[in-house]
């Protein structure tokens, strides 16, 4: 094990040992939690966040006991870790970071940034009475992002949380840079790639732009990450961090800079939503550079 | 042995492609059980692939990338998930969650097998109480079974029974959409009973269908909607009450609708005009007292909008002024009983319509 490794090992187990309810349980969750890619870079974000004091400990160990009520899980320590905060930890744990992230510049907005097709399923199914599928996409496509007068945003008043009561927020400024002067066709690869959207190999990528008043935003941490963020990792100290820094899935790009907000029922006309692009091929996630990303931060 | 190679990478998150190709070397047993481990979210299995997408669209855009061979050897298993599902009288929270991912998934993945199951759950209404929120799985039922090819035995039963039904409001709007889809204009058949269970306050509901009759507008046409809506509302026995709300319902949505169309807002007019505010007024004008104020009542609760109060200080004995662009109604007093009810319920809205109620006098002043 990589002497990095061993210093947040060390680091965790006295922060978190003498306080979890189980702690031969414990131990053999962060003997396995280091054995693979992942669990690694899950351990090393809880480091960084217990040593710069964006979490609170009781917050992890809360998450701990509970696992350690249930049976070993089957699968990996990471995700075991990840499935108690999505099933039994929301909301405690969900935007705690202690400090209050700076205002957006001027001129500036918040956007949420994801698949058209999740677009559907949290925002707009209910408010359209739609089913998910293709002749869905086509509609929406059509009445929202077409050409012609579109429907606007505060049709939409219950929205479905999937499984996580939190939503992850960049800086319109950034994304729109981000894609600027790229051809079509590489908009929606760029974009997926910088925030790490590992997985997310085939669709269109939409983002709903929030009024310009928004703030009730948080820096993330590593509770409020899920199952399926492989590549967030905590933001590096020192100085106190303003953002959390998502690593990309590909070495030589640069993450895109997120904040959290928890979930809230429902739109109104001043959210806008617009299409960055398709996703047109496949990513190429670069584990060895996530991990040294992540290592570099400790 | 390749070690890199994805199936030996256990618990490795793995790409769409990747996974497509996983699935390729399943045999049908296991192609069945690996769908409902990844499909059920409280599994302790994670998905094998990571995703911004919930499962049952990551499970969507897997069959889509998949060839026809293997899209008919998933949507077997599909089916087969979905016979294999057994639903309890008192839903679990994870119950009510694996069957809304089912059907999520029903309207891309499509079989025999499928169609027969689901149409089976629809007509049993098995799950009418179920939610999963905001969503009722009774109306998602009837969404997904839309996308099946649906013979006239679902026509008959969404568009007839459901109406019928004390739940209908729960999943009038699905309704509608699901006939949309299918029958196109006929889904104007379910209008009547749409507005009936529209709660007249409700503008986010008012909204939300009024964007469904705009598809319909879209689908068929500005004359042919308005013709077949009128129709519907027209041979509905509704009270006077509800087609005088009608008549409010469909003239705000044509206004926002056509705003750009003078002509067609005057078509709608005309036409709601005779076919439906005319005969309501005359059949509210031939009632008896009691049930006139009570009709009478029944308007201020679902349309105020359309009522003026005039003080009596003003034009004696009228209570007030109904008004639907360029139609009048004086409303009268049928007796102080009646008066006192009156001023008791809505003494509040009087006073907070003054200024209006006085332009309004005056102009039922000149129509006396």
């Amino acid at each position: 094990m990589p002497a990095d490794l061993r210093r947040v090992k060390t680091y965790l187990s006295r922060a978190l040992k003498h306080r979890v309810l189980n702690k031969a349980r414990f131990v053999t969750w962060l003997e396995d939690v280091l054995a693979d890619d992942f669990g690694r870079v899950l351990a090393v974000n809880l480091y960084i966040d217990l040593r710069t004091r964006s979490l609170a400990p009781a917050l992890v160990i809360d998450v701990l006991d509970r696992m350690a009520t249930k049976a070993p899980s089957l699968t990996t320590a990471r995700n075991g870790f990840y499935l108690c905060v999505e099933q039994e930890c929301q909301p405690g744990c969900l935007c705690r970071h202690p400090s209050k992230p700076p205002a957006l510049a001027p001129g500036d907005q918040y956007a949420r940034i994801l698949p058209l097709l999740s677009m559907i399923d949290y925002y707009l199914r209910a408010a359209l009475s739609i089913s998910p599928n293709a002749e869905a996409e086509d509609e929406v496509r059509r009445k929202f992002y077409g050409a012609g007068p579109r429907t606007r945003l505060g049709i939409v008043k219950n929205t479905w949380r999937g499984q996580m009561n939190n939503v992850w927020l960049t800086s319109l400024t950034l994304l729109l840079k981000s894609i600027d002067g790229l051809p079509d066709g590489e908009k929606g690869n760029e974009v997926r790639d910088r925030l790490g959207f590992f997985g997310t190999d085939a669709g269109t990528l939409v983002y709903v732009a929030y009024p310009p008043d928004f703030d009730n935003v948080f820096i993330p941490t590593s509770l409020d990450a899920h199952s399926g963020c492989y590549f967030f990792l905590s933001p590096p100290p020192p100085p106190p961090p303003a953002w959390g820094l998502t690593c990309s899935l590909a070495s030589g790009k640069k993450g895109m800079e997120e904040r959290v907000h928890l979930a809230f029922d429902g739109l109104s006309d001043d959210y806008r939503s617009e299409i960055i692009g398709d996703i047109t091929r496949p990513s190429s996630p670069d584990v060895h550079y996530l991990l040294d990303q992540a290592l570099s931060r400790t | 042995m390749n070690e890199d190679h994805p199936s030996n990478r256990q618990h490795f998150p793995l790409s769409l492609g990747e996974v497509t190709e996983d699935m390729r070397n399943l045999t049908s047993e296991e192609l069945f059980r690996w769908l409902a481990t990844v499909i059920d979210e409280s599994s302790p299995e994670t998905t094998p692939f990571p995703s911004t997408w919930t499962r049952h669209t990551a499970l969507a855009m897997v069959y889509r990338s998949c060839d026809l061979p293997l899209q008919l050897r998933f949507s077997d298993a599909f089916g087969r998930l979905l016979e294999s599902f057994e639903p309890q009288p008192q839903a679990a929270s994870s119950d009510r969650h694996y069957l809304f991912s089912l059907l999520s998934l029903a309207g891309t993945v499509r079989s025999d097998r499928a169609k027969k199951r689901l149409c089976r759950w629809l007509y049993l209404e098995l799950f009418r109480d179920w939610e999963e929120k905001p969503f009722n799985l009774h109306g998602e039922l009837i969404l997904a079974t839309a996308a099946y090819d649906p013979d006239d035995q679902w026509v008959e039963y969404v568009s007839t029974l459901l109406p019928t039904r004390p739940f209908f409001d729960k999943v009038a709007r699905q309704a509608f959409r699901a006939l949309l889809q299918t029958r196109a204009v006929d889904c104007l058949k379910l209008l009547p009973a749409m507005l009936k269970v529209l709660p007249p306050e409700d503008e986010d509901e008012r909204v939300q269908f009024g964007y469904l009759l705009g598809l319909t507008v879209d689908r068929c046409g500005f004359d042919v909607f308005l013709k077949k809506a009128v129709k519907a509302l027209g041979s509905a026995r509704l009270t006077v009450a509800q087609a005088i709300a009608a008549v409010s319902f469909l003239d705000r949505f044509l206004s926002e609708t056509l705003e750009n169309s003078d002509e067609q807002i005057d078509t709608s007019v005309r036409y709601l005009t005779s076919k439906l505010w005319q005969p309501a007024i005359e059949k509210w004008r031939g009632m008896n007292d009691e049930d006139n104020y009570r009709t009478f009542v029944e308007i201020l609760g679902s349309c105020h909008d359309y009522y003026t109060i005039i003080p009596q200080a003003f034009v004696k004995d009228v209570l007030g002024v109904l008004t639907f662009r360029g139609s009048y109604e004086l409303v009268v007093p049928t007796s102080l009983r009646h008066l006192a009810l009156f001023f008791k319920d809505y003494g509040d809205y009087e006073e907070a319509n003054k200024p209006l109620a006085r332009a309004a006098g005056a102009a039922a002043g000149a129509l006396d």
